[in-house]
Protein backbone atom coordinates (compact mmCIF):
# COMPACT_ATOMS: atom_id res chain seq x y z
CA UNK A 1 0.00 0.00 0.00
CA UNK A 2 2.55 2.47 0.77
CA UNK A 3 4.47 2.26 -2.88
CA UNK A 4 0.71 2.89 -4.15
CA UNK A 5 0.36 6.18 -1.60
CA UNK A 6 3.73 7.11 -3.79
CA UNK A 7 2.54 10.68 -4.97
CA UNK A 8 -0.72 11.17 -3.45
CA UNK A 9 0.99 11.76 -0.19
CA UNK A 10 0.38 15.94 -0.98
CA UNK A 11 -3.13 15.35 -1.41
CA UNK A 12 -3.49 13.41 1.44
CA UNK A 13 -1.46 16.02 3.56
CA UNK A 14 -3.68 18.76 2.06
CA UNK A 15 -7.13 16.64 3.21
CA UNK A 16 -5.78 16.49 6.55
CA UNK A 17 -5.10 20.21 7.21
CA UNK A 18 -8.80 21.47 5.44
CA UNK A 19 -11.05 21.39 8.92
CA UNK A 20 -7.80 22.43 11.63
CA UNK A 21 -4.10 23.31 11.84
CA UNK A 22 -2.14 20.17 13.13
CA UNK A 23 1.51 19.01 13.61
CA UNK A 24 2.55 16.17 12.04
CA UNK A 25 1.98 13.36 14.10
CA UNK A 26 -1.80 14.57 13.95
CA UNK A 27 -1.80 14.69 10.26
CA UNK A 28 -0.37 11.44 10.41
CA UNK A 29 -3.10 9.89 12.67
CA UNK A 30 -5.90 11.71 10.76
CA UNK A 31 -4.87 10.36 7.27
CA UNK A 32 -4.25 6.30 9.21
CA UNK A 33 -8.18 6.88 11.17
CA UNK A 34 -9.74 8.04 8.33
CA UNK A 35 -8.32 5.52 6.02
CA UNK A 36 -9.25 2.93 8.75
CA UNK A 37 -5.51 1.40 9.23
CA UNK A 38 -5.02 1.08 5.18
CA UNK A 39 -2.75 3.87 4.82
CA UNK A 40 0.09 3.53 6.93
CA UNK A 41 2.68 6.23 6.17
CA UNK A 42 6.14 5.73 6.81
CA UNK A 43 5.98 8.49 9.31
CA UNK A 44 9.27 10.62 8.95
CA UNK A 45 8.47 10.92 5.15
CA UNK A 46 5.78 13.17 6.04
CA UNK A 47 8.22 15.90 6.78
CA UNK A 48 9.82 16.00 4.04
CA UNK A 49 6.45 16.45 1.97
CA UNK A 50 5.45 19.21 4.53
CA UNK A 51 9.00 21.16 3.82
CA UNK A 52 8.28 20.66 -0.17
CA UNK A 53 4.33 22.07 0.71
CA UNK A 54 5.53 24.75 2.65
CA UNK A 55 8.29 25.88 0.28
CA UNK A 56 5.83 25.62 -2.47
CA UNK A 57 3.22 28.11 -0.36
CA UNK A 58 0.73 25.71 -0.06
CA UNK A 59 0.98 25.32 3.69
CA UNK A 60 2.11 27.19 6.09
CA UNK A 61 3.97 26.93 9.70
CA UNK A 62 4.75 28.20 12.87
CA UNK A 63 5.77 26.71 16.70
CA UNK A 64 3.33 26.46 19.32
CA UNK A 65 3.42 25.54 22.62
CA UNK A 66 0.82 22.83 23.41
CA UNK A 67 0.75 20.94 26.57
CA UNK A 68 3.94 22.13 27.38
CA UNK A 69 5.56 20.79 24.31
CA UNK A 70 6.86 23.26 21.72
CA UNK A 71 5.18 21.18 18.35
CA UNK A 72 5.24 22.79 14.33
CA UNK A 73 1.81 23.51 13.63
CA UNK A 74 1.13 23.46 9.88
CA UNK A 75 -2.29 25.05 8.25
CA UNK A 76 -3.28 25.48 4.92
CA UNK A 77 -2.64 29.03 3.06
CA UNK A 78 -5.52 30.21 0.54
CA UNK A 79 -3.25 28.67 -2.46
CA UNK A 80 -2.76 25.50 -0.53
CA UNK A 81 -7.05 25.49 -0.14
CA UNK A 82 -7.32 26.27 -3.96
CA UNK A 83 -4.91 23.72 -4.66
CA UNK A 84 -6.58 21.13 -2.83
CA UNK A 85 -10.09 21.75 -4.19
CA UNK A 86 -8.62 21.43 -7.86
CA UNK A 87 -6.26 17.73 -6.80
CA UNK A 88 -10.03 16.20 -5.63
CA UNK A 89 -11.51 17.28 -8.60
CA UNK A 90 -9.16 15.88 -10.55
CA UNK A 91 -8.91 12.36 -8.47
CA UNK A 92 -12.68 12.29 -8.18
CA UNK A 93 -12.30 12.80 -12.01
CA UNK A 94 -9.51 9.88 -11.63
CA UNK A 95 -11.01 7.68 -9.60
CA UNK A 96 -14.46 7.33 -11.61
CA UNK A 97 -13.07 6.64 -14.85
CA UNK A 98 -11.04 3.84 -12.82
CA UNK A 99 -13.84 2.42 -11.19
CA UNK A 100 -15.64 2.52 -15.10
CA UNK A 101 -12.70 0.34 -16.66
CA UNK A 102 -11.63 -1.83 -13.43
CA UNK A 103 -15.50 -2.85 -12.34
CA UNK B 1 17.08 1.20 17.94
CA UNK B 2 16.10 4.14 20.67
CA UNK B 3 14.29 7.16 20.09
CA UNK B 4 18.00 8.93 21.14
CA UNK B 5 19.92 6.62 19.02
CA UNK B 6 17.49 7.43 15.90
CA UNK B 7 17.57 11.00 16.43
CA UNK B 8 21.16 11.09 17.01
CA UNK B 9 22.20 9.67 13.86
CA UNK B 10 19.36 11.71 11.63
CA UNK B 11 20.93 14.54 13.10
CA UNK B 12 24.36 13.45 11.93
CA UNK B 13 22.92 12.92 8.29
CA UNK B 14 21.22 16.31 7.45
CA UNK B 15 22.94 19.48 6.66
CA UNK B 16 23.46 21.73 9.46
CA UNK B 17 20.73 24.64 8.28
CA UNK B 18 18.11 22.00 8.58
CA UNK B 19 18.94 20.20 11.84
CA UNK B 20 17.32 22.27 14.32
CA UNK B 21 13.82 22.18 13.24
CA UNK B 22 13.58 18.65 11.84
CA UNK B 23 15.03 17.11 15.29
CA UNK B 24 13.12 18.75 17.01
CA UNK B 25 10.00 17.72 14.84
CA UNK B 26 10.89 14.01 14.76
CA UNK B 27 11.83 14.19 18.71
CA UNK B 28 7.90 15.11 19.64
CA UNK B 29 6.61 13.02 16.92
CA UNK B 30 8.81 9.77 18.08
CA UNK B 31 7.57 10.84 21.52
CA UNK B 32 3.80 10.66 20.67
CA UNK B 33 4.13 7.93 18.68
CA UNK B 34 6.19 5.81 21.33
CA UNK B 35 3.35 6.97 24.15
CA UNK B 36 0.33 5.57 21.49
CA UNK B 37 2.23 1.89 21.86
CA UNK B 38 2.31 2.15 25.12
CA UNK B 39 -1.35 2.63 25.53
CA UNK B 40 -1.69 -0.18 23.62
CA UNK B 41 0.34 -2.49 25.52
CA UNK B 42 3.66 -2.57 24.48
CA UNK B 43 6.73 -2.45 27.10
CA UNK B 44 8.62 1.23 26.91
CA UNK B 45 11.48 -0.25 24.97
CA UNK B 46 9.47 -1.86 22.43
CA UNK B 47 6.93 1.04 22.38
CA UNK B 48 10.33 3.03 21.28
CA UNK B 49 11.21 0.66 18.89
CA UNK B 50 7.82 0.63 17.20
CA UNK B 51 7.74 3.88 16.72
CA UNK B 52 11.32 4.13 15.35
CA UNK B 53 10.31 1.91 12.92
CA UNK B 54 6.81 3.23 11.69
CA UNK B 55 8.95 6.59 11.67
CA UNK B 56 10.71 5.13 8.60
CA UNK B 57 14.74 4.24 7.77
CA UNK B 58 17.11 7.00 9.10
CA UNK B 59 18.65 6.82 5.42
CA UNK B 60 15.74 7.71 3.62
CA UNK B 61 13.88 10.00 5.90
CA UNK B 62 17.62 12.19 6.06
CA UNK B 63 17.98 12.10 2.59
CA UNK B 64 14.36 13.35 1.55
CA UNK B 65 15.14 16.06 4.46
CA UNK B 66 18.85 16.57 2.29
CA UNK B 67 16.89 17.83 -0.86
CA UNK B 68 14.94 20.69 0.43
CA UNK B 69 18.10 21.49 2.83
CA UNK B 70 19.42 21.50 -1.01
CA UNK B 71 16.96 23.33 -2.65
CA UNK B 72 16.99 26.35 0.75
CA UNK B 73 20.77 26.51 0.21
CA UNK B 74 21.18 26.70 -3.72
CA UNK B 75 18.95 29.35 -3.12
CA UNK B 76 20.51 31.36 -0.64
CA UNK B 77 24.29 30.62 -2.32
CA UNK B 78 22.61 32.44 -5.67
CA UNK B 79 21.15 35.38 -3.79
CA UNK B 80 24.75 36.10 -2.18
CA UNK B 81 26.52 35.63 -5.17
CA UNK B 82 23.94 38.43 -7.21
CA UNK B 83 24.09 40.37 -4.29
CA UNK B 84 28.21 40.34 -4.06
CA UNK B 85 27.70 40.71 -8.27
CA UNK B 86 25.74 43.72 -8.00
CA UNK B 87 27.46 45.45 -5.13
CA UNK B 88 30.47 44.82 -7.60
CA UNK B 89 29.63 48.13 -9.80
CA UNK B 90 30.75 50.00 -6.26
CA UNK B 91 34.39 49.45 -6.94
CA UNK B 92 34.07 48.91 -10.81
CA UNK B 93 32.45 52.55 -11.21
CA UNK B 94 31.06 54.29 -8.47
CA UNK B 95 34.50 54.89 -6.87
CA UNK B 96 36.48 55.90 -9.91
CA UNK B 97 33.24 57.81 -11.33
CA UNK B 98 32.85 59.80 -8.16
CA UNK B 99 36.79 60.20 -6.19
CA UNK B 100 38.82 60.77 -9.65
CA UNK B 101 39.90 64.48 -11.32
CA UNK B 102 39.25 64.99 -14.92
CA UNK B 103 41.62 63.35 -16.71
CA UNK B 104 44.40 65.34 -18.46
CA UNK B 105 43.44 63.95 -21.87
CA UNK B 106 41.64 66.31 -24.62
CA UNK B 107 40.10 62.93 -25.93
CA UNK B 108 40.22 59.70 -24.07
CA UNK B 109 43.13 57.24 -25.62
CA UNK B 110 40.83 54.35 -27.10
CA UNK B 111 42.27 51.49 -25.63
CA UNK B 112 41.16 52.99 -22.26
CA UNK B 113 37.94 53.13 -23.26
CA UNK B 114 37.40 49.95 -25.09
CA UNK B 115 38.89 48.05 -21.31
CA UNK B 116 36.03 50.06 -19.99
CA UNK B 117 33.39 48.91 -22.16
CA UNK B 118 34.90 45.34 -21.68
CA UNK B 119 34.82 45.51 -18.06
CA UNK B 120 31.10 46.92 -17.71
CA UNK B 121 30.58 44.29 -20.25
CA UNK B 122 31.68 41.22 -18.56
CA UNK B 123 30.13 42.69 -15.09
CA UNK B 124 26.51 43.14 -16.88
CA UNK B 125 27.14 39.59 -18.65
CA UNK B 126 27.85 38.33 -14.82
CA UNK B 127 24.71 40.21 -13.24
CA UNK B 128 22.74 38.79 -16.00
CA UNK B 129 23.82 34.97 -15.15
CA UNK B 130 23.99 35.29 -11.79
CA UNK B 131 20.25 36.88 -12.03
CA UNK B 132 19.11 33.72 -13.92
CA UNK B 133 20.48 31.32 -11.36
CA UNK B 134 18.84 32.77 -8.79
CA UNK B 135 15.68 32.30 -11.06
CA UNK B 136 16.48 28.73 -11.91
CA UNK B 137 17.16 28.03 -7.95
CA UNK B 138 13.48 28.63 -7.68
CA UNK B 139 12.31 26.37 -10.55
CA UNK B 140 12.52 22.84 -11.36
CA UNK B 141 15.80 23.41 -13.01
CA UNK B 142 17.62 23.97 -10.00
CA UNK B 143 20.07 21.85 -10.50
CA UNK B 144 21.42 24.27 -13.34
CA UNK B 145 21.76 27.02 -11.02
CA UNK B 146 24.97 26.34 -9.79
CA UNK B 147 26.52 25.90 -13.42
CA UNK B 148 25.18 28.99 -14.18
CA UNK B 149 26.77 30.65 -10.83
CA UNK B 150 30.23 29.49 -12.01
CA UNK B 151 29.19 30.92 -15.39
CA UNK B 152 28.97 34.29 -13.54
CA UNK B 153 31.97 33.91 -11.31
CA UNK B 154 34.24 33.76 -14.66
CA UNK B 155 32.44 36.88 -15.82
CA UNK B 156 32.88 38.41 -12.75
CA UNK B 157 36.48 37.67 -12.53
CA UNK B 158 37.09 38.45 -15.93
CA UNK B 159 35.53 42.06 -15.58
CA UNK B 160 38.20 42.10 -12.57
CA UNK B 161 41.46 41.09 -14.59
CA UNK B 162 39.97 43.70 -17.56
CA UNK B 163 39.34 46.55 -14.62
CA UNK B 164 43.32 45.91 -13.92
CA UNK B 165 44.81 45.81 -16.72
CA UNK B 166 42.65 49.35 -17.75
CA UNK B 167 43.91 50.84 -14.46
CA UNK B 168 47.59 50.08 -15.29
CA UNK B 169 46.86 51.31 -18.38
CA UNK B 170 45.04 54.69 -16.59
CA UNK B 171 48.13 55.17 -14.47
CA UNK B 172 50.45 54.79 -17.87
CA UNK B 173 48.34 57.61 -19.34
CA UNK B 174 47.94 59.66 -16.67
CA UNK B 175 50.81 59.26 -14.02
CA UNK B 176 49.35 62.15 -11.73
CA UNK B 177 46.49 60.29 -11.29
CA UNK B 178 45.84 59.81 -7.08
CA UNK B 179 46.52 56.38 -6.11
CA UNK B 180 44.06 56.47 -3.27
CA UNK B 181 41.28 55.03 -5.39
CA UNK B 182 42.80 52.30 -5.54
CA UNK B 183 41.39 51.17 -2.12
CA UNK B 184 38.61 50.29 -3.71
CA UNK B 185 40.09 47.48 -5.07
CA UNK B 186 39.75 45.39 -1.70
CA UNK B 187 36.18 45.83 -2.19
CA UNK B 188 36.15 44.46 -5.41
CA UNK B 189 38.48 41.38 -4.19
CA UNK B 190 35.94 41.22 -1.63
CA UNK B 191 32.82 40.59 -4.14
CA UNK B 192 34.47 37.95 -6.36
CA UNK B 193 35.38 36.11 -2.83
CA UNK B 194 32.13 36.26 -1.84
CA UNK B 195 31.00 35.08 -5.46
CA UNK B 196 33.32 32.28 -5.38
CA UNK B 197 32.56 30.85 -2.19
CA UNK B 198 27.98 31.04 -2.80
CA UNK B 199 29.16 29.20 -6.03
CA UNK B 200 31.16 26.55 -4.18
CA UNK B 201 28.34 26.07 -1.69
CA UNK B 202 25.69 25.75 -4.28
CA UNK B 203 27.86 22.61 -5.25
CA UNK B 204 27.51 21.25 -2.08
CA UNK B 205 24.56 19.30 -2.01
CA UNK B 206 23.73 19.72 -6.00
CA UNK B 207 23.86 16.03 -6.87
CA UNK B 208 20.63 15.78 -4.57
CA UNK B 209 18.68 18.06 -7.16
CA UNK B 210 16.79 17.15 -9.87
CA UNK B 211 16.19 18.91 -13.54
Amino acid sequence: MRDALKGHVDLLLLSALEDEPAHGYELVETIRDRSEGEFDLAEGTVYPSLYRLERRRLVASGWETVSGRRRRVYRLTTSGRRKLLKERSDWRAFAQAMEAVVT
Amino acid sequence: MTIDAYLAELERRLPRTARRRVVVEAQEHLRDSAARHRAAGLSPHAAETAAVENFGSVEIVARRLAVEGAIRETRISTLVALGAVAFFVVPLYVVPENTLPPAPWAEKPRDIFVLQLVSIAFWLGAGALATASAALAWTRWSRLAAPVLTAALVAIAGSVLVAAALVERWFAAASETPAWPLLAAPLAAGCVAVCALATAWSYRRADLLTG
